[in-house]
């Protein structure tokens, strides 16, 4: 009888099986395989077996290292921020106030903009001469009148700009993760410590902190995943440059296959990084088993 | 209680100054939709001399006021084929994915404990760290043999195979909140088992649905990698892809024009979105942490 059901359960799960292995796990394999070939859309569809010579070449290739050092300085310019935006955010959206409905919907809204979108106005709001930072700037006084700030085009400023729209358009997943867990936080618990004279830092460092630690460590892997393997932000604001200042793993992985056309060689490159965000997918679904298990 | 009141003006500051940072791309956006690009192309920052709607017509294909040098171009974005080519295949993915993970959600939700199932659940899980961008090639390459570039069919299949993931699991975190013995309560009180998932299980779960439906709807509605790939004309062109081409190729970019592009791609998504946000926020905050 219980085996009877459980089967049930299993073949429950085939229709997402199925379309989980035609474009994940064969896409996957496929992937693998060409990395080890060459494959010249413009001369045949046929793949040349080359070895390991891809991987061979991805260590004289200057850019190799750069992509990944980029990839890096994304992550670290990012991620934290991004947490603690969430972190304040999510602590105001649980406080008790009118409008808080308002507010979450609101602070949640930047996921809702498609990122086209965010970059369009964001590549014209950063413009050097027209956009809507630098004119701010010269009516505060800050710039003068015919001076201009290249947020997204000067080399040694396009890292604060690139970050600056990632953390606005890409914080709301962590903060709803964050707010989900502040509010399981049980409200006995802060009046208790309301009466035994415990102050708002105090409450907030051994009451709030534990609660919400899990979910925290959860998110911030989370978050440097989706920084690391992030293309689209940085693809629409800068398409990788001024030069490569910006090219970070998704970028390079993409001018390879996709505008040099070397499918064989940006397959070998796409597999090191996949390496490197594997490492941190592999703690987060430890992470994630024992939240679940509880 | 002066300390008090203190920390309510302290509260709403950080309220006022935290939702206008946030909301002001969108502000501007929409704004700026309205003026015309002679105020837009300025190194100060002044209040516009006048609005127009100019670039409302220019998307839409309407006439424009005589002297605006882009009134030649007026509708030659093919807008509303783009508008049906994104809506299109959200729609239709959106639809898929709710019926496809109402199965595989319930199974992970009830039969967690059996191995097969826990495992293939951690497997769709993994779905969510491989970097996308290397998955073009193998697709690219797989729909070209099908001859299937720049076709429907290749963009919702993908579409559906990318948002089941994270669906099962809010699907399976709503399911798990539901008693097992309703369910069993239901059947010995004479229900059948179609009966018991259409008149119980499924109106219990609807919260669910369409948190799963909005988040796979959105997610198509703004995608741009996958159909940068897939799509190469405007038989399938989204407008994401259009809005990021025009931004690229125009030699003088028409702002009023663009801004009303980007408004009008985003107030579909936005509107939905306020009104369903609760059934969302919840949905995706389960996805993540409780399984």
């Amino acid at each position: 009888m219980a085996s009877r059901s459980e089967r049930v359960g299993i073949y429950y799960q085939l229709p997402t099986f199925f379309v989980s292995m035609a474009l994940i796990i064969y896409p996957l394999l496929y992937v693998i395989y060409l990395s080890f070939n060459e494959l010249n859309l413009y001369v045949s569809m046929d793949t040349v077996f080359v070895g390991i010579n891809n991987y061979r070449m991805l260590l004289s290739d200057e850019h190799f290292v750069e992509a990944l050092t980029n990839s890096f300085i994304f992550v670290l310019g990012s991620t934290p921020m991004h947490f603690l935006l969430s972190l304040a955010f999510a602590l105001i959206a649980n406080e008790e106030f009118k409008g808080r409905s308002l507010y979450r919907g609101i602070m949640f809204a930047p996921w809702v903009m498609p990122i086209v979108v965010a970059s369009v106005i964001w590549r014209w709001m950063l413009h050097p001469d027209w956009g809507i930072y630098n004119n701010i700037f010269r009516l505060l006084g800050l710039l003068g009148g015919t001076q201009t700030i290249g947020w997204l085009t000067d080399s040694n400023l396009v890292w604060l700009g690139v970050c600056y729209v990632n953390w606005i358009k890409n914080y709301p997943f962590m903060f709803v993760n964050i707010l989900a867990a502040l509010s399981s936080v049980p409200v006995e618990l802060y009046e208790a410590a309301k009466i035994d004279g415990a102050n708002a830092i105090s409450r907030f460092r051994y009451i709030t902190l534990p609660t919400i630690k899990p979910v925290c460590y959860l998110m911030l892997l989370l978050g440097v995943i989706n920084t690391f393997i992030n293309f689209e932000v940085i693809w629409l604001l800068t398409e990788g440059g001024p030069g490569w200042a910006t090219t970070t793993y998704g970028i390079y992985v993409y001018i390879l296959s996709f505008q040099e056309w070397k499918l064989g060689y940006g397959a070998a490159f796409g597999i090191v990084g996949l390496i490197v965000s594997l490492i941190f997918a592999l703690l987060y679904i430890k992470y994630f088993m024992e939240l679940a298990k509880k | 209680m002066k300390k008090d009141r203190l920390r309510r003006a302290i509260l709403y500051l950080c309220v006022f100054i935290s939702a206008i940072w946030v909301i002001h791309p969108f502000v501007l956006m929409a704004f700026y939709s309205f003026v015309p690009d002679k105020d837009i192309f300025s190194r100060t920052l002044v209040f516009p001399s006048s609005f127009t709607l100019d670039g409302y017509f220019w998307v839409l294909g309407l006439p424009m006021s005589p002297d605006n040098p882009f009134k030649g171009t007026s509708g030659s974005i093919n807008f509303y084929k783009a508008a049906m080519n994104s809506l299109i295949p959200a729609f239709i993915a959106g639809i898929a994915v709710v019926v496809i993970t109402i199965f595989s959600g319930y199974s992970l939700a009830r039969y967690g404990h059996n191995r097969v199932v826990r495992y293939l659940g951690i497997l769709y899980l993994a779905k969510q760290f491989l970097p996308w961008v290397l998955f073009m090639t193998p697709y690219y390459i797989m729909f070209a043999t099908f001859r299937l570039i720049d076709n429907f069919i290749s963009l919702i299949v993908v579409y559906i195979g990318s948002n089941l993931p994270w669906s099962v699991w809010m699907i399976s975190a709503f399911v798990s909140e539901i008693p097992v013995d309703l369910e069993e309560a239901a059947l010995v009180d004479g229900c059948n088992t179609r009966q018991m998932v259409l008149k119980i299980l499924l109106p219990m779960i609807a919260p669910g649905l369409v948190a799963v439906f909005l988040f796979a709807f959105t997610n198509v509605w703004n995608a741009y990698l996958i159909p940068l790939i897939l799509s190469s004309t405007i038989e399938t062109k989204p407008l994401a892809v259009l809005i990021a081409e025009l931004f690229t190729w125009y030699g003088r970019t028409y702002y009023s024009g663009l801004f009303a592009l980007c408004t009008l791609t985003t107030v579909p998504v936005a509107v939905m979105f306020v009104y369903l946000q609760k059934f969302l926020i919840r949905g995706l905050s389960r996805g993540a942490v409780k399984g």
